[in-house]
């Protein structure tokens, strides 16, 4: 049975190694003899790389697709979708001449922030050999003026990258995914931003589904194009998806130097691809939901947990909930996922009751002094409780359609809808 | 006062790029850095250097590249390795820190 070895990185002291060049240097084996994977847990506190240094995946490892090498974000220590120094990364900044990693082995690079001038991610596995990155952000800095790729594949092997934000800041007029050698570069989930490719696959064979693409020319080579990829211009296969404009309608923010590519609830893209094995999580690790957004960010779904909610209003309750996974609100504070959570239910947390039994049953009561936000209020409850539950039994039990409601609500009499939902253990996901 | 980190082996390839060679320095840090606890003989020393300031040490850090930029050599500078190992190798497998 194949052993994982894992190791902690950690640059401000404390770990096992305080760099991955001393990870790298003195954990070089023949993992397929061994019959292990080795893993270097990278945490914060300050570059995982040594000044002026990058590290090479090559002499001295013996690796195959199953007994292979790992670099990953610590659990807690990785990066929310936003690049940031204060989470796990590796950079290396230096316009005449940096890359962070050359890959020669069966490697995985997974929830890392890799930055640099040159190559983000360089690999040229040989053939047989295969390179994933997954959930990463990978950036060249503004400070390139370089005609590079941002993950590059050189080498006669399989590249792998998923659920990544692949960007390329460059004045260069440089690349996002990139192979020019005979080893295709397969993309799923991406979100690809770049001056002149954003995709630049030479090797026949190349993969693509679930991206979003934003540059000069979206596609360059012989990519098969997947027909849930978005371009920013008329590139993509599918006629809806061209034209998907690299901005605030879309992104949260794309300003040079602080972009964040998680989606607008609004954009076209939120679950707009199609489901693909092995992509499972988006760039932050939550859950895709399916079909999957396209791009590096799934979302924005909210997963709240209630234990016990008993006859208060909405907003009572929900401050109540003392026990929302707040790992599972996207690093959010209570107070922040209270205020998400009612928003995205129904706008206001006004006329909205919930109840819940001792036969495990919550029920949502919706009423409301006028038309439209009773019209509003219901159609969201109902969205949301029945049209997009998984997994649980929700029933609606309403004492009239909705259009005799609205008739009463007209005469002046209350009317309200009641959905129950039996369960084992709610999680409500709520658009 | 500094602390370095040295290589005390070479790496298993003699391939220069990447590879880290005995008497490389790793890194230097301010005196009392809490080294990795697998960062020890007989792979890593770490020298103390009483009264060296760590801007006085920067240059040591700088890599060797070619005239294309890429890297040849991990650093430009080394402890005379092999010397400094011979000489204090009984330290080095009592103690695991040197102090200049």
């Amino acid at each position: 049975m194949t052993t994982t070895v894992i190791k902690s990185i950690k640059p401000a002291g404390g770990g096992d190694y305080s760099s991955l060049n001393t990870w790298e240097s003195a954990n070089r084996a023949d993992l397929v003899s061994l019959d292990q994977i080795r893993v270097a847990e990278v945490y914060s506190g300050g570059n995982a790389l040594l000044a002026n240094t990058y590290i090479v995946l090559n002499a001295g490892w013996t690796t195959n697709p199953t007994h292979y090498i790992e670099i990953r974000g610590a659990t807690g220590e990785q990066h929310q979708g936003i690049f940031s120094t204060s989470k796990a990364y590796m950079e290396y900044l230096d316009p005449a001449h940096s890359e962070i990693i050359e890959i020669y082995k069966d490697a995985r690079i997974t929830r890392m922030q890799c930055r640099s001038d040159l190559y983000s991610i360089y690999a040229a596995p040989a053939a047989g050999h295969e390179v994933y990155v997954d959930q990463c952000i990978c950036i060249i800095a503004a400070t390139s003026n370089l005609i590079r790729g941002t993950v590059y594949n050189a080498g006669a092997g399989l590249v792998t990258v998923r659920s990544s934000v692949v960007l390329n800041n460059g004045s260069g007029g440089g690349w996002g995914i990139a192979c020019l050698s005979t080893g295709p570069v397969n993309s799923y989930g991406n979100t690809i931003v770049a001056p002149n490719y954003a995709y630049h696959a030479m090797a026949a064979g190349s993969d693509s589904q679930d991206n979003y693409l934003s540059a000069g020319t979206c596609y360059h080579g012989t990519i098969v194009k997947g027909d849930h990829d978005a371009t920013s211009n008329n590139e993509a296969t599918t006629p809806a998806l061209r034209s998907i404009a690299y901005s605030t309608a879309n992104f949260v923010s794309v300003t040079l130097g602080s972009e964040d590519f998680h989606l607008n609830p609004t954009s076209v893209l939120r679950w707009g691809g199609v489901d693909q094995a092995g992509l499972t999580t988006d760039f932050e690790g939550q859950a895709r939901h399916s079909p999957p957004s396209i791009g590096a960010d799934d979302d924005p779904s909210v997963i709240l947990t209630v234990d016990s909610v008993d006859g208060v209003t909405a907003s009572e309750a929900i401050s109540r909930v003392g026990n929302i996974p707040v790992s599972i609100l996207e690093g959010l504070t209570v107070s922040e996922s209270v205020v998400r959570l009612v928003t995205a239910l129904c706008g206001s947390a006004d006329g909205i009751s919930i109840y819940d039994s001792p036969q495990r049953t919550l029920t949502v009561i919706v009423t409301a002094s006028d038309v439209t936000t009773f019209q509003d209020l219901a159609s969201s409850i109902r969205t949301a409780f029945l049209g997009v539950y998984d997994g649980v039994e929700a029933v609606d039990r309403s004492p009239e359609p909705i259009d005799g409601m609205m008739s009463s609500l007209l005469q002046g009499q209350k009317p309200f809808v009641a959905i129950q939902v039996a369960y084992p253990r709610i999680e409500i996901r709520v658009r | 006062m500094s602390e370095i980190l040295i290589k005390l082996s070479d790496d298993v390839s003699k391939d220069p790029i990447g590879s880290w060679r005995t008497g490389d320095i790793f890194t230097a840090r301010e005196d009392g850095f809490k080294w990795g606890t697998e960062e020890v003989p007989p792979i890593f020393l770490v020298v103390k250097l009483p009264g060296i300031p760590l801007s006085q040490l920067q240059p040591m850090l700088v890599g060797w590249n070619n005239v294309d930029g890429d890297i040849y050599r991990q650093r430009l500078w080394m402890w005379d390795g092999e010397k400094f190992v011979r000489k204090s190798d009984g330290i080095i497998r009592t103690v695991g820190q040197l102090q200049a």
